[in-house]
């Protein structure tokens, strides 16, 4: 009898052994395959944002805005991307989420700040034109005519005084 | 005085004065375009000079060099260096093709250049590698990059009969952000650090050399 029960108990143990062996083969995989999804997404997200931020930067370097600050946040997003990239190759998708994540965080904000310098660098460009351009070009016609004034105001004094033009020596 | 003895002196006056203030307005339209777009890539040596590039390789030494970008196509540029390490055998990239080594990159550098601007990174590497008993094949385990692991399992070298060394050839790509592709493309520029991995490791003291070092995940046979 009792080594029938010792025989039943070694039994559920195997069997509760078994149960987990197997319930572990069937999860394991599907929680490692879940977690290789969300790495994935996020790294193609990431990407995404950084192109997307890219053509941002490039928009407001095309107006005539010093973009040094904008590339300094790019370059810090790809740091972390590539960071993922590695962490993804190596197996390690949980990491690789996460720094996917922080890249994709790190470029918040990042369109409406290039925006704004895009903004902020055309105004600059059109009061350039209107100072540099415009300005120079009334500039350049105020002194040709005070030349001309000038050359007219003393053509009538002379003529007003009578003076002779001055004989050249010797003749 | 005759006004027509002034004339020379209001002409020139005015002539000058009129230059100076349309200087701006001609500066804008007078300045040649930029004709030649194109990116500079360099390595610099642990000095920052173009010279004591590592040649002979130890193992588990760490190597200093410099790698610099400079942008001068008109725009801010997304550039990707790609690291790849290769021996004699193994495809390079190719000046007089333009064409890039088809082996696949251990590691990707991206980074950003806004034009007419230089990026510059400190590069750290060491290579953790091993070799055979009859010291003619050294096999490679990993390259540290800039405190990257990067697997070179499988990778190994021969001893090349011409030089008498074991060639290892540390290759960075340079490669280019297309919109229209939406991809990376070669830029048909690349630098590289050619390698004699000698048998020597850190750490080693020998007093009598009589039997070859050899050191790593291999058998220590150190006499000191």
């Amino acid at each position: 009898m009792q080594c029938g029960k010792v025989l039943t108990k070694t039994n559920r143990r195997l069997a509760f052994l078994v149960a987990i062996l197997l319930s572990s083969t069937v999860l394991l995989p599907s929680v490692v395959f879940a977690e290789q999804s969300s790495a994935d997404s996020s790294i193609a997200s990431a990407r995404q944002q950084i192109v997307i931020c890219y053509n941002a930067a490039k928009a407001a370097e095309a107006a005539g805005a010093n973009i040094t600050s904008l590339t300094s946040i790019l370059n810090n997003a790809v740091s972390l991307l590539s960071q993922s990239e590695l962490a993804y190759s190596k197996g390690d998708f949980s990491t690789a989420q996460t720094l996917a994540v922080q890249s994709s965080q790190s470029l918040a904000n990042f369109v409406s700040k290039a925006n704004a310098m895009q903004d902020v660098a055309a105004q600059q460009r059109t009061l350039d034109f209107y100072v540099n351009v415009v300005g120079s070009i009334i500039g350049t016609i105020v002194v040709v005519v005070a030349g001309f004034v000038v050359w007219r105001i003393l053509s009538k004094r002379h003529s007003q005084t009578g003076e002779q033009p001055d004989e050249p020596a010797g003749l | 005085m005759n006004p027509q003895d002034y004339k020379t002196i209001i002409f020139v006056v005015t002539a000058v004065s009129a230059l100076i203030a349309a200087s701006p307005a001609l500066q804008r339209f007078l300045v040649y375009p930029q004709t030649e777009f194109f990116t500079e890539l360099w390595l610099l040596g642990p000095e920052h000079m173009a010279e004591n590039m590592p040649y002979n390789i130890t193992r588990g030494v760490s190597y200093n060099v410099f790698l610099g970008i400079s942008n001068n196509l008109g725009n801010c540029t997304y550039y990707s260096v790609q690291v790849k390490f290769r021996n004699l055998t193994q495809s390079g990239p190719d000046s007089f093709n333009r064409t890039s080594s088809t082996l696949a990159p251990l590691y990707a550098l991206n980074v950003f250049v806004a034009d007419k601007e230089t990026w510059e990174l400190p590069m750290t590497f060491s290579f953790e590698y091993s070799h055979d008993d009859n010291l003619t094949k050294v096999s490679f385990n990993r390259l540290l990059f800039n405190g990257a692991t990067l697997d070179l399992t499988g990778t190994s070298t021969s001893r090349d009969p011409e030089k008498n060394v074991f060639f290892g050839n540390l290759v960075f790509e340079l490669w280019i952000y297309e919109e229209a592709t939406g991809g990376f493309q070669y830029h048909e520029r690349f630098v590289d650090l050619k390698f004699n991995m000698t048998f020597n490791c850190l750490g080693a003291r020998i007093k009598k050399p009589e039997k070859i070092v050899q050191c790593g995940s291999r058998i220590n046979k150190l006499e000191t």
